[in-house]
């Protein structure tokens, strides 16, 4: 125990020495980190659409240009060494506030599940429908959602609609970019 | 002393590796120790209590036929608020200014939200009744004006101070909303108007009996959302309830229904309000207040232009049959007040909650008389 002490003393000592040693870590490892508002329910859907108990998140270096997708809100989902899926934890605007929401794809990039994690609203709470959802379900790199088109509005509900729309199409957009 | 390092070191980077999926601690090392780039930050913003701001409003003008002169008007122009103080609960006013100088806060209530299905709500908020009252922003309606059937019938807009509940039934296509409200106030209800006068609009309002207000509203066919609402009690009294002709008793029905495929669009509402005791409110006020009012409206519009674009241009109509004497209790209904409006026009949607409207409006009653038509345009804008 005596051993241990000792040196955590010295972490406190020097700071800037820990400080590096975490930057440093987390450049080497990216793994990926859930907001903790989120943690919960991003990680029962994974379980439950992978059909995994254990899994772990790392991040994607990005270095184009994206719409939606960045460093800090796509991961990739690993099961042991193989990679099973990817995931956006991102927030949109709804009427005043935003919600958070979740996409998980499969390795081939194809839209399996969404899910809103957090809405904050009175108004526009209907996307969280799986039935409106469910239109966005198969989508994959090179498709479009559009509005009116292959995606059906819902009556009271048309700024979050939008929204959510809109941010799912330029996740489709970003794929190909990325990918 | 070496050795130790290296031991610590090797501890890190395993702790580090074994956290791949976060904890709370994670999040507050990294934000503590790494810079933040733009997005980082924006994301932390959001997560941050926040003052939103949103405004919505019109600008119209409106001409009689008939020697009548006609007018220009900054109709309404509202700044709406939201403020986040947890995850859970949520702030929300509407301060509203009328024809430039009447004040007014149309909304003010703190939401609860216990889980994704139920926020409890308490304040000052709109009564859900039919489509509009509650969906009122100026760019959300085809005409310049709001339909007459909720100006006359359904008081829009209609708030008042109460405590409720509202969310959805888990998975469920179904949106409920229920409440125990203040009522109208009993002085100043009439033939003409109805109730519209009673709204106490959460200023100094008198309570002497609550209101209950419930709305379910189904969305589960593709582009159909249906409304059923209620809303029954008493009116309002600072005098004695029990005195004869001091207080009516309401009860609304509504029903509404919109449709939305691709570049069509179409929505209609049916209101239906019983009022008891008008017979000896109108003895004791000397008034006309009619004992059923009764109204109803169907609209349809199409947007001539690629239904995937911003821009949408739809000539619209709407046809409308409203009667505030629908039945009347001890005296004979006055057929001035049985109307039909049929307004025809064009909205132009130039970008998600920026409209040019114009419309015209073709004006009726059950007289002999003739009633004036009117040209309406306006912008209407939502931010």
């Amino acid at each position: 125990m005596k051993f241990y002490k000792s040196d955590f003393n010295f972490i406190i000592i020097n700071k800037g020495f820990f400080i590096f040693l975490i930057t440093l870590t987390s450049f080497v490892f990216l793994s990926f980190t859930l907001p903790k508002n989120v943690s919960k329910k991003v990680t029962k859907s994974i379980k439950k659409t992978f059909n995994v108990t254990n899994f772990t998140l790392k991040t994607i270096d990005l270095d184009v240009d994206t719409n939606v997708i960045n460093s800090n809100n796509f991961c990739s989902i690993h099961k042991e060494d193989e990679i099973i899926g990817y995931a956006l934890i991102d927030k949109a605007a709804s009427k005043m506030l935003d919600f958070d929401y979740l996409v998980l794809l499969n390795p081939e990039l194809e839209i399996v599940t969404i899910k809103i994690l957090i809405y904050r609203e009175e108004h526009g709470n209907e996307i969280s429908s799986k039935r409106w959802l469910k239109q966005f379900f198969g989508l994959k790199i090179n498709d479009r959602a559009i509005l009116n088109k292959n995606i059906d509005g819902i009556s009271g509900a048309t700024i979050s609609v939008r929204s959510m729309t809109k941010k799912i199409d330029d996740l489709l957009i970003d794929l190909k970019v990325v990918n | 002393m070496k050795n130790h390092k290296l031991v610590l070191i090797t501890l890190l980077l395993l702790s580090h590796l074994a956290f791949s999926q976060n904890t709370e601690n994670d999040v507050d090392e990294t934000v503590k120790n790494n810079q933040e780039n733009a997005s980082q930050s924006m994301l932390k913003n959001k997560d941050a209590k926040k003052v939103t701001i949103g405004a919505y409003g019109q600008v119209d003008y409106n001409e009689t036929e008939g020697s009548a002169k006609g007018k220009m008007d900054v109709h309404r122009m509202v700044l709406l608020f939201g403020y986040n103080f947890t995850d859970k609960i949520q702030f929300f006013t509407e301060l509203e200014f009328e024809h430039v100088k009447e004040v007014y806060v149309e909304q003010a209530f703190l939401s609860y939200r216990a889980n994704q299905n139920l926020a409890v709500k308490a304040g000052l908020m709109l009564v859900p009744m039919g489509i509009i009252n509650e969906y009122h922003e100026s760019p959300t309606f085809y005409g310049v004006e709001r339909p007459s059937v909720d100006h006359d019938i359904v008081p829009t807009t209609w708030r008042e101070i109460g405590v409720g509940v509202s969310g959805k039934f888990g998975d469920l296509p179904f949106k409920y909303q229920g409440y125990i409200f203040n009522g109208f106030k009993s002085d100043g209800l009439r033939g003409k108007d109805g109730l519209r006068k009673g709204r106490q609009k959460g200023a100094n309002s008198v309570i002497s009996s609550p209101t209950l207000s419930a709305k379910l509203d189904y969305y589960g066919i593709k582009g159909l959302r249906l409304g059923l609402s209620g809303y029954f009690g008493n009116t309002q009294t600072s005098g004695d309830e029990e005195a004869i002709g001091e207080t009516i008793g309401v009860n609304m029905l509504g029903f509404d229904a919109r449709y939305n495929y691709k570049n069509f669009k179409a929505a209609g509402q049916f209101i239906t309000t019983s009022l008891s005791n008008t017979k000896d409110y109108n003895l004791v006020n000397t008034s006309n207040l009619g004992s059923k009012l009764q109204g109803w409206y169907l609209e349809a519009g199409y947007n001539v232009l690629a239904a995937t674009k911003k821009e949408k241009l739809s000539p619209f109509v709407r046809y409308e049959q409203y009667d505030t004497h629908a039945k009347t209790d001890g005296f004979t209904a006055n057929d001035a007040y049985n109307r039909q409006v049929t307004t025809f026009g064009i909205n132009y949607q130039v970008a998600p909650g920026a409209v040019f409207k114009v419309d015209y409006q073709l004006k009726d009653d059950k007289t002999s008389n003739d009633v004036n038509n009117q040209f309406n345009a306006g912008i209407a804008i939502w931010l």
